[in-house]
């Protein structure tokens, strides 16, 4: 018989060899140590594989995860307050630090898409402070925040998608992201200035990856790309943005209470 | 299951969400593995364990209070990975293969790159597994975890991916070259021809 092939010997070494073939291969092992030493090799190299090398769940899974299943679950809702309680955000710094930014950045005009992107939230945008329309202010910011989000989104799965033999395929990502950036920057700031940590965590890496997109060759092919699409993925960015975006959707249509007020 | 699991399980049934959100809190990050080794990408990875939990929390009334959590779980979401791969075959099948081979490529790679944690742990192997891993096309890498890591057989690997048996065997076959191509050169010890 000849010697048994790499193909037989991972069939014998799973035990799904036929009985008439694993018959053959054991009495082909027994008499041939070249099959054997090949078995043995395969079976150390397959031995490295275990559950050990599993990929490793971005920091704060768990409490993400939490948050996409929180409105779907029955009773969730009694004790905690939803995605602001998950930000651990506190309702009065919120809205007032950060909507009013943010108003201040429509007002001013900064915050604007790029030719194509698609119409601003025109009611929310000439909401200026200090008006009537500051009674639900963290209405405005949630619009704004989800928009932003949206948009910044959009942008990235462009990149995590491109072709990568096309030079030009991110052109206009580059442009949409260079728009992004300054609005990025004040909710980023609002949110430190307001102490929410975890929204400032998000909008930082979201900061960081809209800048470098903005800066770069727009070349998906090349090697800065390849390594912020890694980056990405490995910060969970894309999947931290889509939480915070669906609780910021749920928020507005929904509005209440940020959190009770703390005794 | 130990005391607390079969506590928050027996609340979380009767529609204690608190108690739900322990069980999610607790399992996550191993349900993340499980998934993200067969699907290949973080992304994906992330919506098969939410959709695991939510068919987890629909069937928590016909879970067996002597089993195995953890076990139960790990079947509910390969079974979600399972069902998220061959929906995107669909989607896969009318693309140009060469683009199927890219998209299943590297994008979970970067969660294997070597963190100081894994060098630190002397995971260098587990790292070099993971980025070998992460070369594998989603169908490779799918069939090679259902039969090496979930100990299916092929004739249930096909069926799962809707896969005739030959070709099930030559995904795999594939798998294992790659693997081992990509493994040898860092296998130390008996059979690997270096110390
Ligand atoms: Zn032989």
């Amino acid at each position: 018989m000849p010697h048994l092939t790499e193909d037989q010997l991972v069939l014998h070494h799973y035990g799904e060899d036929t009985d008439e073939e694993q018959r053959e291969a054991v009495a082909h092992l027994a008499q041939c140590a070249e099959c054997r030493e090949g078995l043995d090799r395969l079976r150390h190299v397959l031995g490295m594989v275990t559950a050990d090398s599993d990929p490793q769940a971005p920091d704060g899974f768990e409490r993400v995860m939490w948050a996409r299943l929180q409105p779907h679950i029955e009773g969730s809702r009694s004790r905690e307050g939803g995605w602001a309680s998950w930000l651990g955000l506190r309702g009065p710094a919120l809205a007032g630090g950060l909507a009013a930014l943010v108003i201040a950045a429509f007002v001013a005009g900064r915050w604007s898409g790029a030719p194509g992107v698609g119409p601003l939230p025109e009611p929310v945008a000439t909401v200026p402070a200090g008006t009537a329309g500051d009674a639900r202010p963290e209405g405005v910011l949630l619009v704004a925040m989800g928009e932003h989000l949206d948009r910044s989104q959009m942008v990235i799965v462009e990149l995590l998608n491109a072709d990568d033999t096309d030079p030009a395929s991110l052109s206009a990502e580059r442009e949409r992201a260079a728009d992004l950036v300054a609005a990025n920057r004040l909710i980023r700031q609002s949110a430190e200035q307001a102490g929410e940590a975890a929204l400032a965590d998000v909008l930082d890496d979201l900061e960081r990856v809209l800048i470098e997109i903005a800066n770069g060759s727009g070349d998906a092919s090349s090697e800065e790309l390849q390594l912020l699409k890694a980056r990405i993925e490995q910060r969970g960015i894309l999947f931290r943005m889509r939480v915070v975006g669906a609780e910021v959707r749920e928020r507005e249509r929904a509005p209440r209470p940020l959190r009770a007020p703390e005794s | 299951m130990n005391d607390s699991d079969r506590t928050a399980v027996s609340r979380a049934r009767d529609g204690d969400g608190e108690a739900f959100r322990w069980l999610v809190e607790r399992h996550s990050r191993y349900l993340f593995g499980v998934a993200a080794r067969l699907t290949g990408s973080a992304a994906d990875a992330e919506d098969v364990v939410q959709e695991a939990w939510l068919r987890a929390h629909r069937q928590l009334a016909r879970f067996e209070e002597r089993a195995d959590l953890r076990t139960w779980l790990h079947r509910i979401t390969v079974n979600c990975a399972i069902d998220f791969i061959r929906a995107r075959r669909h989607r896969e099948d009318a693309h140009d293969p060469a683009d199927l081979e890219q998209g299943a490529l590297g994008e979970i790679g970067a969660n294997t790159q070597p963190t100081p944690e894994r060098l630190a742990e002397g995971g260098q192997i587990q790292v070099r597994v993971g980025e070998a891993m992460a070369r594998l096309t989603g169908l490779e890498r799918a069939a090679f975890t259902l039969r090496h890591l979930e100990g299916r057989s092929i004739e249930e690997v096909g069926a799962a991916l809707g896969l005739k048996a030959s070709a099930t065997k030559h995904s795999i076959f594939r798998a294992v070259r790659k693997m081992r191509a990509a493994l040898e050169p860092f296998a130390t010890g008996k059979g690997a021809g270096c110390s």
